[in-house]
Formats: C-alpha cells, sequence, structure tokens
C-alpha cells in the first residue's frame, strides 16, 4: 500500500507492506536508524519516537495506522543544526554510557517535558520507566531531563 | 522504625573485589606533525576507557588532547587488553604509559642533538613537554611540530608489551566499598522500595571523576537488580529459559531507582606501581544485594538467604511484619 507522511518535517509518499511497523518503516526504508530495535515488543523504550506530540514505541506501532507528524532523534538534532536542550544536557549530565537506549530517553525526555512531568525527580522517574538503560544512567538521566526541562522553557 | 505507614529499615554491606591485569600490547608513535596516534585492540563499551586511556596519553607525552587520537578498532593492530574484570584502563594504561614515556625520551634526546632546534646542547633532563610545546632552560622553546618536521623518519614510535605475569606480585592489590541503604517496606504487601543508597569505594586513583561515578552508579543499580529482581528461571522439562526477554528477565528501572550518593577515596600509593590505577565498575555491583538483605531485616526481622530477595520468599518468611504489627 501507498502511505504519504511527514517526518521530521519531511513530507514522504512510501509503497509498503501493511504489516510493517513504524520503527521498520524508519530503520529500514528511510535510512533513519536513531531509534533501535531493543526488543521489537514494547519492552524497552529504545525505539521510542514522538508522533503528533505523544511519545509512541515505534515496535508497537503499524507505520500504516499513521497520519500525524513524525519526529525522530534525527529530526530534533539535525545533522548540520545545533544540539537540541535536551540533548545537550543529556551529555552535560553523562546521562548515558554505551549510548544505546539514549535516542529513545531523549525523545521520551522531549515528551515527558511536554507532558509536564517534568518538574520534579520523582515525576521524571516514573514518567521515564519505560525506558530501560542496562548501563543503568537512571540517576544521571533524571538529572538531564529535569535540566533539559529547564533548557527548554517549554518549547520544543 | 516507620514512617508514612511504611516500615523502615537501614542497612549495609562491605565489598571487595581483587585487582587484576591482563597482558597488553600498545603503540605510541608521534608523527611528522606534531601529532600521536596510540595504536591498540580495546574494547569501548560505554565504560570510558578511550577517554581514560587518551587522558593517560595526553598527560605522558605532554602534548594537547586535540594532538592525541585512538585507534583501537582494527584486527591488525597491537593487542591490547580486553574489557573484562575492570581491568582495562589499568592493563592497557600501564603498557600505553610506558610506551608514551619512551616516545617522550626519543623526542627529548632528538631536541638535544638537533643542532637547528634552539634546544640543541640543552640536558634534556631539563626539557619539558607543555601542551605540545617543548620548554627548556632559559625561555628556550619550540613545538613538537617544527621539532619532528625535521626529524629524519619523521616518526618516533614505540610497542610496549606488558603484563605477561598477570600483575603477579606480592603485594595483593583490591577495590574496597561500603554499601548503605535504606528501604521501606510496606507491612501489608511487603512492597520493598530502595529509599537512597551511599557507596564508599576505594579505587586507589580516579582518572576521570565524572566517569567513574556514573560507573559506580550503574554498578550499584546493578546491585540492586541482583538484590531484588534478576534471576533466570529454567524450565528444567524442555530446558528452554523462561523468562527470556526484557518484559519478564526483570531488571532495575528508572521507577526503581533512588538517589544515590557516590563517595571515592584514594588510598596509599604502592611502591613499584607506575600507575596507581584500580578497577572502578564491578566493585559497585557487589555490595548493595547483600546491605539490601540487612536493610529488610532491620525494617521486618526476616532473614531472607538466597537471592534474588523475591516478593514470594518475604512473603513465606517466619516474621511477617503485619503479624508482627498487629501483636506490638
Amino acid at each position: 500500500m501507498n502511505l504519504e507522511l511527514t517526518v521530521n518535517g519531511n513530507e514522504t509518499s512510501v509503497s509498503i507492506d501493511p504489516r510493517l511497523t513504524l520503527l521498520d518503516l524508519l530503520r529500514e526504508q528511510l535510512n533513519l536508524i536513531g531509534a533501535k530495535k531493543g526488543c521489537d515488543h514494547g519492552q524497552c523504550g529504545a525505539c521510542t519516537v514522538i508522533v503528533g506530540g505523544k511519545r509512541v514505541l515505534s515496535c508497537l506501532t503499524l507505520a500504516a495506522t499513521v497520519r500525524a507528524p513524525v519526529l525522530t532523534i534525527e529530526g530534533l538534532n539535525p545533522i548540520d543544526g545545533p544540539l537540541h536542550p535536551m540533548a545537550e544536557a543529556f551529555l552535560d549530565h553523562d546521562a548515558y554510557q554505551c549510548g544505546y537506549c539514549t535516542p529513545g530517553q531523549i525523545m521520551s525526555a522531549v515528551a515527558v517535558v511536554a507532558e509536564g512531568n517534568a518538574g520534579d525527580s520523582e515525576s521524571v522517574r516514573l514518567a521515564m520507566s519505560g525506558n530501560l538503560c542496562r548501563c543503568a544512567a537512571y540517576p544521571n538521566i533524571v538529572e538531564a531531563v529535569l535540566d533539559g526541562a529547564r533548557r527548554m522553557k517549554g518549547g520544543v | 522504625m516507620r514512617r508514612d505507614g511504611r516500615l523502615i529499615g537501614y542497612g549495609m554491606a562491605t565489598s571487595y573485589e581483587p585487582c587484576f591485569r591482563f597482558p597488553a600490547s600498545v603503540k605510541v608513535a608521534l608523527g611528522r606533525d606534531g601529532k600521536a596516534v596510540i595504536a591498540a585492540t580495546i574494547a569501548e563499551m560505554g565504560q570510558g576507557i578511550i577517554t581514560g586511556l587518551h587522558s593517560l596519553g595526553v598527560e605522558t607525552l605532554g602534548l594537547s588532547p586535540s594532538d592525541v587520537t585512538l585507534d583501537t578498532s582494527r584486527t591488525t593492530l597491537p593487542a591490547g587488553a580486553g574489557s573484562i574484570a575492570s581491568t582495562g584502563v589499568y592493563s592497557n594504561g600501564l603498557s600505553l604509559v610506558e610506551a608514551a614515556k619512551t616516545v617522550r625520551a626519543k623526542l627529548l634526546a632528538f631536541a638535544v642533538r638537533n643542532t637547528a632546534s634552539p634546544l640543541y646542547g640543552c640536558r634534556s633532563d631539563e626539557l619539558a613537554v607543555l601542551n605540545g610545546i617543548v620548554v627548556g632552560p632559559a625561555e628556550k622553546s619550540e613545538s613538537v611540530a617544527a621539532l619532528m618536521a625535521r626529524h629524519p623518519t619523521g616518526v618516533i614510535s614505540k610497542t610496549i608489551t606488558s603484563g605477561r605475569d598477570f600483575g603477579s606480585s606480592k603485594l595483593k592489590k583490591s577495590t574496597f566499598g561500603a554499601i548503605f541503604t535504606e528501604v521501606s517496606i510496606d507491612p501489608a504487601t511487603l512492597d520493598v522500595r530502595i529509599e537512597r543508597m551511599v557507596g564508599a569505594f576505594d579505587c586507589g586513583q580516579i582518572l576521570e571523576p565524572t566517569i567513574a561515578r556514573s560507573q559506580l552508579i550503574g554498578g550499584m543499580i546493578w546491585g540492586i537488580g541482583h538484590g531484588l529482581f534478576e534471576a533466570s528461571h529454567l524450565d528444567t522439562r524442555t530446558g528452554r529459559w523462561t523468562n527470556a526477554d526484557l518484559g519478564e528477565a526483570l531488571i532495575a528501572t528508572q521507577g526503581d531507582v533512588p538517589p544515590i550518593e557516590i563517595i571515592t577515596v584514594g588510598s596509599e600509593r604502592n611502591a613499584g606501581d607506575a600507575l596507581f590505577l584500580k578497577g572502578v565498575s564491578e566493585i559497585g555491583v557487589i555490595g548493595p544485594a547483600p546491605a539490601i538483605a540487612n536493610a529488610i531485616f532491620d525494617a521486618t526481622g526476616q532473614r531472607l538467604r538466597s537471592l534474588p530477595l523475591r516478593i514470594d520468599d518475604r512473603v513465606m518468611s517466619d516474621n511477617q511484619p503485619s503479624l508482627r504489627g498487629a501483636m506490638s
């Protein structure tokens, strides 16, 4: 089937198998490999992207159902542009080690700010619990999200 | 002790991990442009070994950080030590520093022999290399790049292999730690929450404080998983793991992790140790599980003897806090 969607501000028309997930569309057809396939069934959060302003697990989202604009880590941090304030905060707080979960963590973090859950560390801990980090940079991630929220000043 | 209806318990445990050393070959090559390449097969898994070895190289050679690069990911490079058992920086670092010291000494020897150099005729022990400049007495100086541009072969390199004895020594070297934790337990459901944790560690000289802190925090959180969640369950009829995915092989998530404080203390420098480094990463994992078990005992009187400290063991234990609460 044909699918028209907006990814990182670019309107795209793709021919897809209706069974294709959003994650496979991004990684295999659009070559956006920032979102990671950690578990492929919604348990780890490494594939988190933002669709229509809300964070979704792209491995559990059928591409054919996507109508709203998709934002991935590549759209948040264009190669030629400055780093997003949240990505900067992750760097400054050493909020990752191997970096595998980081794109998902940052996309989640940006959405958590928009959801209004980045006010204090307890809310951040709960709201970020869907993103696993096996290196266990969790306390640094909380600091980064709180700091990133301040730097974003309410915007995205 | 109770707070907000939950039982509060405190526990502590000590930890200890012997320091090992593995054989490592590291090559340091200073080129005509005054830039150095450190070459060895080294596995960076996110633990920060590249940053640590880079700063050792920069410090020993006296070059500016941007003039030192690491070449690590080709099998034709000298065989570095692996990223195992908290030994990577130590094992590779000892070879690296020895090679870098040799390169630096050869550079200074060339400077004092080269008639075109302002440093010609100085004694090499009067010279220092600071931020890419060779500095001598009476304000004489020349940049490493300018010196190397006149070097006959254009390269000074040295490969050092060390650690073939696996660090055997009469002086046994170990990392030590002490973990303190506060837990709260719901007396009815026996749900355990780690409220906070403090870990104090002797890891020798800390090379990169930010990275070491992150490694120790990560280790302690693995320790929380070790204490409360992590187990592989085998179905003995089929030989298959019954929880072989991230939804059922429980690991600590963001919501399970309390505020964690890390304290590192230096320790006495052993004679004959070129680099007073010890392992960092794994020492963090070792103490939390027994500290949590002790805190549960403090809160409830339940002495649990197997890991992880699962809810079914807590429910089946003799000392039921809800019963004790009703009786007291």
